[in-house]
């Protein structure tokens, strides 16, 4: 109806223009509007000539609830709501405001349609709260429940205010792109003291991520006893008492017992070396360095002095930079017992890069390694190398050799010498000198046929031990393991008053903790 | 003269080195900074010497063996070189010679291992139960000591089967021993330090005492 009279008035308008316009302007709206596709409302429905077959009976008659509303038959509480005419302001701007000629108006362009349809679906959940009002629901029926905040970290919070300025900004321009009906501001949603709490936290959070630095108290200063430590007046504890045995000897005559002192293979690698004589040769491995001098030093003068007394032809190698200098010393060893140079009772061959690879080229080209001595100069053409008479040359290969000796200071020079030269020669006899930290690694080795072996300080004492013939080293032997086990027996001891120590300032720490 | 001067470094440096007993300090540093300095310095002086000079010195004097002999791996070292510098355009050239090193290297490493090491230790936990009775008794020991030990390492297989609570058995006692095995380097270890310490406080007491006389 009001729709109608709307139609009326634009109609009345219509006619009050100029007849230049006229001309342009359809006859009726409802001629320039298209046809609706299907009917919308119940008017389309008054007549029984337009109902689909559906809806009348077998004579072709409209059936009586053709006409009624659909809910007509339900009870109340189930019909839908009133329809209502639509009351936003844009609805009545547009019912207020006459068609122009060149808009013409069409019902499915109708605002009023969308309207009533929001109005009627609010009706009905209207309808539905009251109904189920007292009924209590189950939780998946219930209405959602707003989530509570969760909390944000500094980092978070920082990103959340840069995406709350920027979405500022947007709204902002958006609105001015836009102009729309400004809307009265949301109620503000309640929020509880934690909410309020939380939020303010969040706030302080996005402008001060990282909390000042709260200055430390002051430690308390700490005792004297407390800089000093318990180890480290342990370690000089034994500082000290070593120094001192150190310095008066006869404070040890007690720890120096009558029985000499032993190592596994000392007797066997000294039996190995008593049938060697100069007509021998044997191959030296300086594979040591400096920090193992304490141990090794020992065992180098035990036995390799025994060979250089016997005169036993010698080749010096080395693929350690600190053996070779250490090799140079031996030299000046070899010297001062009148070994003639130039390949005639001794060949020092010097560094031979690679390790391994030097290893296994001195397994495979013996002859060829003796072409390059430590200053490149051909050493098999000397008497040591071969025959001065035929000139056939004595060492072609590692088999040639009466034994090979390795001063090694790690376990993968004692791997290393088995597996590249060992496994080439298995007939000649090996002899590893080693710290006596090393000894026990290598073990599996030294299990072997024909591998000799001597260890540490303990090794070399007792290798002097079966060389030595006069009471003047007898005594410094002596002297010599005197010395050693005490450093030892101090040191348990020391070890011993440590942990007990620590014992007892734990439990005297739990003792005043508990209550 | 110069062996005084020898030793009157050894000495400084040694009570330097002996300072830690305090606490770290810069004498320490020093000394530590200058045992690594010197130990590449070394290095460096043995392959000048001993590698490089003999190398060039040869392959000067002519003769295609000695070409091939030096040459080659001469052009091999030179190929390293591009490294030193930050670009990197030829920097590809250093993978040749390293290439060869690592794949060469790993060979022989483990021909080695497989030849010289693994075989001869497997055959040695397997002796014949020949000899005196100590010995039978020791090979018996050894054998059932290394599938102890092995039994450690079994990780696996479910415990709540009979299989399983015997293998944790023997995986417990495999870790006993494999302790006492700790326990011996250890000791070994311990005996070697003790070795240095005291001998350089010999040396140290044995050079006071000359200077005081």
């Amino acid at each position: 109806m009001w729709l109608r009279s709307d139609t009326a008035a634009a109609t009345d308008d219509a006619n009050q223009l100029p007849d230049w316009l006229r001309t342009s302007q359809p006859t009726s709206p409802a001629a320039a509007a298209p046809p609706p596709t299907e009917p919308s409302g119940p008017a389309a429905t008054g007549t029984g000539e337009e109902l689909p077959p559906w809806l009348r009976d077998e004579a072709g008659q409209p059936l009586p609830t053709a006409g009624a509303p659909g809910d007509v038959h339900l009870p109340e509480w189930l019909r839908g709501a009133v329809t209502e005419p639509p009351t936003s302001p844009v609805s009545e701007q547009r019912r207020h405001r006459p068609p122009t000629p060149a808009e013409p108006v069409s019902p499915a362009q109708l605002d009023w349609f969308g309207d009533a349809e929001t109005t009627e679906t609010q009706g009905r959940s209207a309808g539905e709260s009251e109904f189920f009002g007292g009924a209590e629901l189950p939780a998946w029926l219930r209405k959602a429940e707003s989530e509570p905040a969760a909390e944000i970290n500094p980092a978070d919070a920082r990103s959340l205010d840069w995406l709350t300025r920027l979405g500022a900004i947007e709204e902002e321009s958006m609105s001015a792109a836009t102009p729309t009906p400004r809307l009265p501001p949301r109620a503000q949603p309640t929020r509880s003291a934690a909410q309020r709490e939380a939020l303010t936290l969040l706030e302080r959070l996005a402008a001060e991520p990282f909390p000042q630095a709260t200055p430390e108290p002051a430690p308390a200063p700490a005792s004297l006893w407390q800089r000093i430590g318990l180890e480290r007046l342990l370690y000089l504890l034994l500082l000290v008492i070593l120094l001192v045995a150190l310095a008066v000897p006869a404070l040890t005559d007690n720890l120096q017992l009558e029985t000499p002192p032993e190592a596994p293979g000392a007797s066997d690698l000294a039996a190995q070396i008593n049938r060697l004589s100069e007509n021998d040769v044997v191959m030296i491995g300086y594979e040591w360095d400096a920090r193992r001098i304490s141990e090794l030093r020992p065992l180098k003068e035990a036995v390799l002095d025994q060979l250089i007394q016997k005169k036993v032809k010698l080749v010096l190698v080395s693929t350690d930079p600190q053996g070779t200098l250490l090799l140079f010393d031996l030299r000046d060893d070899l010297v001062r017992a009148n070994y003639r140079t130039h390949g005639e009772d001794y060949i020092l061959l010097g560094y031979k890069p690679g390790g391994e690879l030097a290893l296994r080229s001195l397994a495979q080209d013996f002859q060829g390694m003796l072409r390059s001595d430590f200053q490149g100069n051909d050493a098999s053409e000397g008497s040591l190398a071969s025959d001065v008479q035929t000139g056939q040359p004595r060492l072609t290969s590692l088999n040639d050799l009466s034994m090979i000796l390795v001063l090694a200071d790690d376990s993968a020079d004692v791997q290393s010498w088995m597996e590249q030269v060992h496994r080439s020669a298995p007939q000649v006899p090996l002899g590893f000198l080693l710290p006596a930290e090393t000894a026990p690694i290598v073990q599996p080795y030294l299990k072997q046929q024909l591998i000799y072996h001597l260890a540490g300080k303990q090794g070399a004492l007792a290798y002097q031990q079966l060389r030595s013939t006069d009471a003047a080293s007898a005594a410094l032997i002596a002297r010599d393991v005197g010395q050693q086990r005490l450093s030892i027996l101090i040191f348990i001891g020391l070890f011993v008053l440590g942990a007990i120590a620590v014992g007892v300032a734990q439990a005297t720490t739990r003792r005043r903790a508990a209550p | 003269m110069t062996q005084a001067i020898i030793d009157l470094i050894a000495v400084i440096l040694t009570i330097m080195v002996l300072s830690r007993i305090v606490g770290d300090n810069p004498l320490f540093r020093v000394a530590q900074y200058l045992f690594v300095g010197v130990s590449l310095g070394l290095a460096f002086v043995v392959s000048y010497h001993q590698v490089l000079r003999p190398a060039v010195s040869s392959l000067t004097s002519g003769g295609a063996n000695n070409f091939s002999l030096y040459g080659v791996p001469l052009l091999l070292g030179l190929l390293l070189l591009p490294r030193i510098t930050r670009r990197q355009e030829y920097s590809w050239l250093a993978n040749i010679p390293l290439a060869l090193i690592f794949g060469v290297g790993s060979a022989l490493a483990v021909g080695g291992a497989i030849a010289g090491t693994l075989l001869p230790q497997i055959l040695d936990t397997a002796r014949p139960l020949n000899g005196d009775p100590a010995q039978i008794i020791g090979v018996i020991v050894l054998a059932l000591g290394t599938v102890l030990t092995l039994s450690t390492f079994y990780y696996t297989i479910p415990q709540d089967s009979p299989t399983g609570r015997l293998v944790a058995i023997s995986a417990l006692i495999g870790h006993w021993l494999l302790m006492i095995a700790f326990g011996f380097f250890f000791a070994s270890a311990l005996q070697t330090y003790l070795s240095a310490l005291t001998e350089r406080l010999s040396f140290l007491l044995q050079w006071f005492q000359g200077f005081a006389r």
